[in-house]
């Protein structure tokens, strides 16, 4: 997908960013903010967030407060996915305080050492869940993911902590002060380890000081926590973010404990991003989300609700395959097309060709074959008269010819007579054999009889002349 | 084409998504099917169609020019033959039979002539004459000298020259001409 929209809604405002993938990164294109009455009128809202926003086909995720949700960091004794997956099912449904089918859980792997897995479990109530669902849907806004806003945090983390030079060490701890609410996120640049949340803001404190104190007390408690439940984890560095007044703060919580403490605002992570609309909230969750993606967060998100996704996902890429198979039918079809138009006029071109050409050479060629018939015509007169004289020229004193017949077709005479002997009609052939353009000279028969003069051989020859004759 | 879409969007949301899937799959088939046959096949075909088409016009092409390219020679040699090609009056089956007679009187040579029917084609028309002469051997030798000279599109089909028994220096000579007659 090209967009991503995510959308959050805290006690007192709702928000919404989206962000568009430019040259494979995500960039945050917009942040909204409108403060949320309680007559809870968010599908409204939504859809007029939504306008001329051209939204259409993103990838939604919606974010449920920290404090809507139950964490636990928990120890199982495996270093196998499959085995951690029915382990944690196990223990969601034995130590959840809520039946296991009105609960919607996932989990991430924190640890993995000695044959021991350590993995953060989250759960929420289904009821919950449902409701978001309901609301985004009604917005028309079905979504892809639902995740814990501590999760988003570490999200935001991730993108920050890569444009920070020298490198802050790790584990952090990430004290997002919002408006409403201030997450505690102690996270990796890979993955959250451990979170807490406080479910007040920077709109519920009226000094700076009161504010300060309560965040050292709750960073306190929350590297108790750390330590108890993630045995060897200690912070590293404390970053501030969140709103304008709070990251203020950060010099003197960092003096108050001692750690390496760093005010890094929100847009740190975003690069050249949009002007936010509302000062007075954190674009850190949404727009961590929106420019991060979510994958490696926890996902809340109902099963059949995933089903859902994954066919809507499945349909999309059907669609996207077909449009290309059929792009690339229609591709074919027009080069074929091209290929039919440039036969065609070729052919047109010859044919036009062909009928300039037509009338003279038909007369050329009649012309031609005129010329060949007299030629033929000739040629065989020539030859009859050519074989007529050789016969006449060659015929010598003591034989006498009876009928010559001479065959145009077969190109064939023939000469009848008579002669002393049969020597003599020899003698005879071999002379006609010597006229030009005779090819074959045959004896048919010689008959020698006995008549009142005396002796005579009669005979009959044939005479074959050559085509190349003259 | 709004309303089609609408009822098939609406009949689409109606199914379960695995049957929405195989529908979608069936459709997509049946379009691919119907570019391929209704569209590519026929392009295809006619593509091949023109290409021999072209091929075989180019090959007229090629002949026609070659027999241009022979224009000057040919003209040159038909020009050589047209006298035996003009359509006078000479050239008709009386002038030939009145040429032949002509030709016997002056030799002093008894002559019989028999026209057959002419036998018509596509490029003309050929009559035949069977000529009979008899005469001393030499004027029919100089008789038939003139016939194989003479400036018309005649050609000797058969000739039999036979002496004549009791007649001595006599000698008959039977030959069947054909005239021919260009369009």
């Amino acid at each position: 997908m090209s967009k991503r929209l995510v959308v959050e809604w805290t006690r007192a405002s709702l928000r919404l960013a989206m962000a568009e993938r430019v040259g494979g990164k995500f960039q945050l294109r917009s942040v909204r903010c409108a403060p949320l009455a309680a007559d809870g009128t968010i599908p409204e809202k939504l859809r007029g967030f939504l306008d001329g926003q051209k939204a259409a086909g993103a990838e939604v995720t919606a974010v449920i407060p920290r404090e809507q949700v139950i964490t636990r960091v928990v120890k199982f004794p495996t270093a196998s996915d499959a085995e951690l997956a029915s382990m944690v099912e196990l223990y969601a449904r034995a130590q959840l305080p809520y039946p296991r089918e009105q609960t919607v859980v996932d989990y991430q792997l924190l640890d993995r050492r000695e044959g021991f897995s350590w993995a953060a479990i989250v759960a929420c109530q289904r009821e919950v869940v449902d409701r978001y669902v309901a609301i985004l849907q009604e917005a028309g806004l079905p979504p892809q993911c639902l995740t814990v806003s501590a999760s988003a945090v570490s999200a935001w983390w991730r993108l920050a902590a890569a444009t920070l030079t020298p490198k802050v060490p790790s584990p952090c701890l990430v004290i997002h002060v919002d408006d409403a609410r201030t997450d505690f996120v102690l996270t990796t640049e890979e993955r959250t380890l451990f979170a807490r949340s406080l479910a007040q803001g920077f709109g519920d404190w009226t000094s700076p000081g009161e504010a300060i104190e309560l965040l050292l007390a709750e960073v306190d408690r929350s590297r108790t926590a750390a330590r108890k439940e993630l045995p060897g984890t200690e912070v590293r560095a404390i970053i501030v973010t969140g709103v304008a007044g709070a990251q203020a703060w950060a010099s003197d919580i960092g003096q108050r404990i001692g750690l390496p403490t760093l005010a890094v605002p929100p847009h740190q992570a975003f690069g050249a991003g949009p002007a936010i609309q509302a000062q007075e909230i954190s674009p850190v969750v949404i727009g961590g989300i929106a420019c991060a993606g979510t994958e490696g967060l926890l996902n809340l998100t109902p099963t059949e609700q995933r089903g859902l996704v994954q066919h809507r996902r499945q349909v999309r890429e059907l669609a996207l395959v077909s449009a290309l198979g059929l792009g690339a039918l229609v591709l074919g079809a027009a080069v074929l097309g091209a290929n039919v138009s440039r036969h065609s006029r070729h052919v047109s071109q010859v044919e036009a060709l062909i009928a300039q050409l037509e009338p003279e050479a038909r007369k050329v060629k009649e012309q031609s074959r005129a010329v060949q018939l007299v030629e033929t015509v000739l040629e065989d007169r020539r030859r009859v008269a050519a074989g007529l004289a050789g016969i006449f020229g060659m015929t010598p004193e003591g034989v006498g010819l009876e009928s010559v017949n001479v065959d145009r077709t077969k190109r064939e005479l023939s000469v009848r007579g008579n002669a002393e002997s049969t020597q003599a009609v020899l003698d005879y052939v071999d002379q006609l054999r010597g006229v030009d353009g005779m090819e074959e000279v045959r004896l048919k028969y010689s008959t020698r009889r006995v008549t009142p003069s005396g002796e005579r051989t009669d005979f009959e020859l044939l005479l074959r002349q050559g085509r190349e004759h003259l | 084409m709004r309303l089609p879409t609408l009822a098939i969007s609406s009949w689409l949301t109606r199914l379960a998504p695995r049957e929405r899937r195989l529908a979608l799959s069936a459709g997509i088939l049946i379009v691919s099917w119907g570019v391929v046959s209704f569209l590519l096949q026929p392009l295809w075909s006619r593509g091949e169609e023109l290409k021999s088409e072209a091929a075989s016009q180019t090959e007229k092409l090629d002949a026609l020019n070659a027999l241009i390219a022979q224009q000057q020679t040919v003209a040159h040699a038909y020009e050589q033959v047209a006298a035996y090609l003009q359509p006078t009056e000479a050239g008709t089956q009386a002038g030939l039979l009145s040429e032949l007679e002509s030709l016997s009187r002056q030799a002093d040579l008894r002559l019989n002539l028999k026209p057959r029917p002419g036998k018509r084609d596509a490029h003309g028309e050929r009559l035949e004459i069977e000529v009979d002469v008899e005469g001393p051997q030499a004027k029919v030798l100089s008789f038939l000298d003139e016939v194989l000279t003479m400036p018309r599109l005649v050609s000797v089909e058969r000739l039999r020259l036979a002496s004549v028994p009791a007649k001595t220096d006599t000698v008959r000579a039977n030959l069947i001409l054909q005239h021919i007659t260009l369009r």
